[in-house]
């Protein structure tokens, strides 16, 4: 991956195999005096693909940039393979971006958009060729070098795109949004697409999106930001089945929540009352002293409904209320005794069953113990 | 009350003087340049006559003779430059003959004017003056005083005498940009009996412009007198209206230069601003009684007080004030008007040869 | 309404502007053409007329004379070569003054901008006169760029500035300036800004960024400004007379002298044809170099 120091960046070289990779340390950030990174850290490590999951305005489209030094951070430092690149210029960073409009130079044709960097860090002609021709087979654009961005369709301009980074090998690779402008077929198959480079060339990666599919599919782990700050971050299934606040638990996949306090705690079981007088059982004991308030989290597909008892550690009578089909799976939306909707949803796994239950119908629902989250904040 | 009487009874008068004939016109257009008459006299002439004064304002004589060779231009009276305008204009068929009989004020007329206007207006029929002045040298003493060589010069060496004019270089020298004033010139301060378009005497033009042409700062008819009064400029050959107007724009800036008008020592270059009407004016009536109006011995004094230039009037001389009567920048004397010279009609290939020759020289090629 | 688009009114739309063009441009060119191979005459208009009927007879008064004469005369040609200096140095100062300007103004935040777009037109609100004028005041001997200079000691007497080549380039660059900064504003402040971030973010210094993307990318827009004030420029005879001297003859001057001064027509007219030929090649080098950067093929 050391190339070769001629390309000009000077951050490349500097710093062991071992640093390689991302720190953000302390970063704020504010426009116009209001702020939209509110002290953040994350050290992403080498090799890693790592996906900024967060709805619109929460920041990670400016971390990225900032990371990348298109944006400059109030305070705070970014390290890249160890060395301090938070004053240098975007030019001198072993980084490059994936911009979601790709930003193509539309004067210039496709081979020579993926050879801008290597022409701009002064790599000799000799070099650049093979170099092109193997970004652009790695994209499987072979024998497209000679058209212009225009002459291209969507996804063919987002693989230029994505060339036009590789080809500089950077150390880490940033995607703002790279799918935001495709449908959803060439969407699937380009995510697909980009965790099989990820795994050949091994380049960190770091993902910004808002769809959380995307984040799950394709990261080793996941940041999810909310207004300024990374709430949570870990491996998709940590985050999906220890999301650490109400946030995360609610931004990634469908939740049912029992806000409530906590009861006792006793022989491994934690019981949390809710305000409408349900007892949630939650198997192990869980932090914070009988009293305090907390909330309780179910997924929707730990739910069971049946007509007839669960056998279930939680267990209430309710009535379906409605019922959404989805082919894979349908949805079912239960009003319990107290007022309150509970979601559950089950996989169609056999094409008789349909109808077994239908709107109006008395029912139980239930989820093991082990089923919930606890979450105090 | 006895001016309203006057007006019905003159009104009257014309009616039945007219009638006869056909309707009196109520109507002058007048084209001519900007404030060649003095508000004061145009509002005496329609409260006299009752003949209303359409005034258009003329900025070129070139334009003004393609105005009316395109025909129909509506125009009554013209003040037209007697040459090279009128001397060409009259073979044109584009003036009428002036009905003397109507103009009473005719014998005003300055007699050395009239007989200068006779080069190209050989009988007097087409035109009189109304304004006139002579080209000359100005010069602002204080600079060129220290400049000039030993012994006497002649003033219109200081610009056409190649080591002399050369004196004035850092000061500033300015000629008009005109053939008909400067080619005349040259070729009487060459010794030449008359201006020719003939190949060899223009070559001697040429030749003569060719040595003092380093010398000249600019060529221009606009705006050098302004330079000279700001001491910009030292020596320029100009009109004697304009030397004047350079001395009160000195004095109005209190800047102290002094300027000075000489006569040259040969031929002295006059021009005539003459009125005369158009072949096909609507209302040639009307433009004889404004003509005999001017020729008034006081509304003429009155225009040339107001305007500064020389009187074509010979009888509105000793009504001006002593300053200006007595100024032989404007009105020369008997000796200088001796020398007075206008241009004889040229024909369309003279006209363009010295036009050529003029631009070749002005501009070194 | 069965027809959508009723063939008359679509003719119409097309004979509209189609008259246009032969009314106020073909047909005026045809005309000055045809001056160029008339004879002079004194008469009113002063030409021979092209074409006569008598007694039966057509005849055609046509020479090639005038064409010949001013391609020929090495005066024309010197005034010729004056103006296209003059209009070439004018563009490239244009060019190099305005770009700056042009680039500030499509770079800074949106209200500013509209400011110093007002103010870069605002020259147009007063006479083209006046403010060569002004200029004359301010560069004469005893002006106050010559106060200055002599107050700072750099000069020991008063710089002739005015009525120098020097001054006739410095007032045509003032007054021709916002013909570049307007289509060059126009086409910099479209121009992509995530372009800019991409080429840096691939390595390009400010420099080079500016040399392989803003550049090319802005061509348009400075051909456009360069050939606004380039044409102009040739013709321009004002200035040169104002404020430069006899040597800074230029080629629309003497067209005027013939035109006015001498009535001579034909030559008028042949002089403004040939610098009409002459001026068309760089608008078809422009119409060569456009299509590539505007043409846009769907994929």
């Amino acid at each position: 991956m050391a190339t070769s120091g001629a390309d000009g960046k000077q951050a490349r070289d500097v710093g062991g195999p071992a640093a390689a990779g991302v720190a953000v340390r302390g970063v704020s950030k504010a426009f116009d005096g209001s702020p939209v990174l509110r002290d953040v850290s994350l050290t992403i490590e080498r090799g890693e693909f790592l996906a900024l999951l967060g709805g619109s305005g929460c920041g990670k489209s400016t971390l990225l940039r900032i990371i990348a030094g298109l944006e400059s951070a109030d305070a705070g430092a970014v390290l890249i393979g160890g060395v301090d690149v938070t004053a240098a210029p975007p030019y001198e960073r072993p980084v490059n971006m994936m911009f979601q409009s790709y930003a193509l130079f539309p004067h210039l044709t496709v081979a020579d958009n993926v050879e801008y960097g290597l022409r701009a860090a002064g790599v000799p002609r000799a070099e650049r060729a093979p170099l092109v021709e193997w970004a652009l087979r790695l994209v499987r654009l072979e024998g497209l070098g000679a058209r212009k961005p225009d002459q291209l369709s969507g996804g063919q301009r987002q693989r230029v795109a994505l060339a036009r980074c590789l080809v500089k090998k950077p150390t880490v690779l940033l995607l703002d949004e790279p799918m935001a402008a495709l449908d959803r077929g060439l969407r699937d198959e380009m995510q697909r697409e980009l965790v099989r480079i990820q795994r050949d060339i091994g380049t960190t990666f770091v993902l910004v999106t808002h769809d959380q599919d995307e984040a799950m599919s394709m990261a080793d782990r996941i940041a999810v930001m909310d207004a300024g700050r990374i709430v949570q971050c870990g491996p998709p299934r940590e985050i999906y089945d220890h999301p650490a606040t109400r946030f995360v638990a609610r931004f990634v996949g469908r939740v049912n929540l029992f806000e409530g306090r906590i009861a006792r705690q006793q022989a491994g079981v934690t019981e949390v009352g809710t305000d409408d007088g349900l007892v949630i059982r939650v198997r192990g004991a869980q932090a914070g002293s009988a009293g305090s308030a907390c909330t309780a989290a179910v997924r929707p597909e730990q739910v069971v409904v049946s007509p007839a008892d669960t056998g279930l550690a939680n267990e209430y009578p309710g009535t379906i209320e409605d019922l959404a089909y989805f082919g894979d799976v349908t949805r079912a939306t239960i009003r319990l005794a107290g007022g309150r909707l509970i979601e559950a949803t089950a996989l169609n796994l056999d094409r008789a069953a349909g109808g077994a239950i239908s709107e109006g119908d008395a029912v139980h629902v239930g989820f093991a113990d082990g089923a919930p989250v606890v979450l105090t904040s | 009350m006895l001016r309203q009487l006057a007006r019905v009874l003159a009104f009257a008068g014309a009616v039945l003087a007219t009638s006869a004939r056909a309707e009196p016109s109520r109507v002058v257009n007048i084209y001519s340049w900007a404030e060649y008459f003095p508000p004061s006299i145009l509002k005496k002439f329609e409260a006299e006559t009752g003949i209303k004064v359409n005034y258009s304002v003329m900025d070129s004589n070139d334009v003004m003779e393609t105005t009316l060779s395109a025909g129909h231009s509506g125009f009554d009276l013209v003040t037209v430059n007697a040459s090279p305008h009128l001397g060409r204009e009259i073979p044109k068929h584009l003036w009428q003959k002036l009905d003397k009989s109507r103009l009473k004020n005719l014998a005003n007329a300055d007699p050395s004017v009239m007989k200068a206007l006779r080069r190209v207006d050989p009988e007097n029929a087409y035109a009189l003056p109304w304004m006139w002045g002579t080209l000359g040298v100005m010069y602002n003493p204080d600079l060129v005083r220290p400049r000039l060589p030993p012994g006497p010069t002649r003033a219109i060496d200081m610009v056409f005498k190649p080591d002399v004019v050369a004196r004035f270089k850092d000061c500033g020298v300015t000629v008009l940009d005109a053939w008909v004033d400067m080619l005349p010139m040259l070729s009487a301060w060459l010794g030449q009996p008359e201006l020719s378009a003939d190949p060899q005497s223009l070559a001697a033009l040429a030749a003569a412009y060719k040595a003092i042409r380093p010398s000249i700062r600019r060529v221009t008819t606009s705006g050098y007198y302004q330079q000279l009064a700001e001491g910009e400029s030292c020596v320029a050959i100009g009109y004697s209206g304009d030397a004047m107007v350079a001395r009160r724009l000195a004095a109005e800036a209190g800047s102290g230069v002094n300027v000075e008008y000489a006569y040259p020592e040969g031929t002295v270059g006059i021009f005539v601003d003459s009125f005369a009407i158009p072949a096909d004016a609507p209302h040639p009536d009307a433009a004889h009684v404004f003509i005999d109006f001017a020729m008034r011995p006081e509304i003429a004094a009155e225009a040339a007080a107001y305007i500064g230039f020389a009187s074509g009037n010979a009888a509105a001389i000793p009504l001006l004030d002593e300053s200006m009567r007595d100024n032989p920048a404007i009105y020369p004397p008997a000796a200088v008007r001796e020398r007075f010279s206008m241009g004889r009609p040229y024909t369309l290939d003279e006209e363009r040869a010295f036009a050529r020759a003029w631009l070749r020289m002005k501009t070194g090629h | 309404m069965t027809r959508r688009n009723p063939p008359g009114l679509r003719r119409l739309a097309v004979a509209i502007p189609l008259g246009w063009l032969v009314v106020c441009v073909a047909l005026p060119m045809l005309l000055v053409l045809g001056l160029a191979f008339g004879e002079v005459a004194d008469r009113v208009p002063p030409i021979e007329p092209l074409l006569s009927l008598a007694g039966g007879r057509l005849t055609a008064h046509l020479t090639l004379h005038n064409l010949v004469g001013v391609a020929a005369d090495p005066l024309y040609a010197s005034a010729f070569g004056n103006a296209l200096l003059n209009a070439v140095e004018t563009t490239a100062l244009c060019v190099l003054i305005g770009y700056p300007i042009a680039y500030a103004i499509a770079l800074a935040p949106g209200r500013q901008r509209r400011l110093y777009l007002l103010l870069a037109v605002l020259p147009f609100w007063t006479s083209f006169l006046m403010r060569t004028y002004a200029w004359m005041g301010l560069i004469r001997d005893s002006g106050p760029l010559n106060h200055l200079l002599l107050a700072l000691g750099l000069v020991d007497r008063p710089l002739p500035v005015l009525y120098s080549p020097a001054a006739v380039l410095l007032v045509m660059v003032y007054s021709y300036v916002p013909f570049f900064i307007l289509p060059m504003y126009s086409v910099l402040e479209r121009l992509p800004r995530d372009l800019l971030e991409a080429g840096s973010d691939l390595g390009a210094r400010p420099a080079y960024a500016f040399r392989t993307i803003t550049l090319p990318l802005s061509m348009p827009g400075l051909l456009a400004g360069s050939v606004l004030v380039f044409v102009p420029a040739v013709g321009e005879y004002i200035i040169p007379d104002l404020v430069g001297n006899t040597d800074t003859i230029m080629i629309g001057g003497v067209l005027w002298t013939e035109f006015f001064q001498n009535r001579d027509w034909p030559a008028a007219a042949s002089i403004a044809f040939l610098t009409m030929a002459v001026l068309v090649v760089p608008f078809l080098l422009l119409r060569r170099f456009l299509p590539a950067s505007r043409g846009r093929r769907p994929a």
